[in-house]
């Protein structure tokens, strides 16, 4: 087929696209965000101390920790969509969650004694946090990698990773709800391996589902 | 540089005309992009030496590229990045394929005969082939509309379905060309 005759056939399939940029957008991250929400609801739920432990600063850090990194990042995935976009100069954001992370790591340091680390780091419930976010994050990461299917990544690992870690940072901000553990030592170790393995995951998907 | 820039220029008045529903734009956008594809193909990314054939496919390769994600072009960005990451993002992909295949060996006399980013004589091979991965209504649609360069209205009309039909078909068969491109092993 000559050059000049395929665009013949580019041509006729002009008609209107949907921007991923749209208002769909929403709709999806919404209904990502309910399917998290009724798995946690239905399995997890929130905990039966939440009224009294959300005035604790250390329970407060982990929503916070959640936050900062589901909300730098997300920018990220959006601007992924477009294939002149460079994302590693932009890697830097990650510097936000990062200090969030350590300034809640000193400031347990210096609010518990150091009897208390090993124990508030190792946690009553390392699995189930090992377990629970990579689940509550699926929706969020499915709804992230069919956004970026519809625009045209080009680096497809690390927009697949970047959709991975800000899923973690949403699930994380879920879990948060239920989990007793409120060390930020806790955090630092247990979540910060249970986001890493989802970023991982998302990359690793990224690689064979964001090609094109 | 300002050549360049003030070729950019046009192409993006082109493709936003053409994503405003003006077809004749659309042509035009692409009938001058293919060119710029070829020399970068021809210049670039590991395709000196290639075979005229497989270097077409390489241009036709990036404009199906381009034309199934215009739509992440945003039209208050220059256009120049956005074409050039398209193509280059295609090309090293492309290259990387072809540079596996034993055929393609350095000829140094290719640059010389065939500077011009002129489309060569000779057809392109995978495109053909791969209409072949096609389901028939897909494949018939497709070709009918590029090579024998008739409507949709036409087609819908010969093949006794809906314009809607045929023009859902023809962006599936182009969608499903794309990936089996991508799919294709050396």
């Amino acid at each position: 087929m000559k050059t000049g005759d395929f665009i013949n056939a580019l041509v006729e399939d002009q008609g209107a696209k949907e921007s991923p940029f749209g208002p769909k957008l929403g709709a999806q991250m919404a209904a990502a965000l309910a399917v998290s929400l009724v798995i946690f609801f239905v399995f997890l739920g929130i905990r039966a101390d939440f009224k009294s432990a959300i005035t604790d600063p250390h329970v407060v850090f982990k929503f916070v920790f959640a936050a900062s990194l589901g909300s730098s990042l997300l920018p990220l995935v959006v601007y992924a969509l477009r294939p002149e976009f460079h994302l590693v100069p932009f890697l830097r954001w990650l510097a936000l969650p990062i200090l969030v992370l350590g300034g809640g790591v000193a400031f347990q340091l210096l609010t518990s004694p150091s009897e208390h680390w090993l124990s508030g780091m190792v946690g009553r419930f390392p699995v189930a946090c090992l377990v629970n976010i990579p689940v509550l994050s699926i929706g969020p990461l499915v709804v992230l990698l069919m956004l970026l299917r519809s625009g045209a990544p080009t680096e497809p690992v690390l927009s697949g990773a970047l959709a991975g870690a800000v899923s973690a940072g949403i699930a994380a901000f879920i879990y948060a709800l239920h989990c007793p553990d409120d060390s930020a030592l806790f955090v630092a170790l247990w979540y910060s391996l249970a986001i890493g393995l989802v970023t991982v995951v998302g990359g690793m998907l990224g690689r064979y589902w964001l090609r094109w | 540089m300002k050549a360049i820039d003030e070729q950019a220029d046009a192409l993006g008045k082109l493709l936003q005309r053409a994503n405003a529903g003006d077809a004749a734009c659309y042509r035009l956008f692409l009938e001058k992009l293919a060119p710029l594809v070829r020399t970068l193909a021809r210049r670039g990314i590991g395709f000196i030496g290639t075979p005229l054939a497989d270097l077409e496919d390489a241009v036709q390769e990036t404009l199906l590229a381009v034309h199934l994600k215009r739509h992440t072009w945003l039209e208050d960005q220059p256009i120049g990045p956005w074409i050039g990451a398209i193509t280059r993002y295609k090309l090293i992909d492309l290259a990387r394929k072809y540079g596996r295949r034993k055929e393609i060996e350095l000829d140094e006399t290719f640059e010389l005969a065939a500077p011009e980013p002129e489309e060569p004589l000779l057809p392109e091979r995978e495109m053909t082939r791969l209409l072949d991965s096609l389901n028939e209504t897909q494949r018939t649609i497709v070709r009918s509309i590029s090579i024998n360069g008739v409507s949709i209205r036409e087609v819908a009309g010969t093949m006794k379905m809906t314009e809607g039909a045929v023009r859902v078909a023809l962006h599936r068969g182009l969608k499903a060309l794309a990936e089996a491109y991508r799919r294709l092993e050396p």
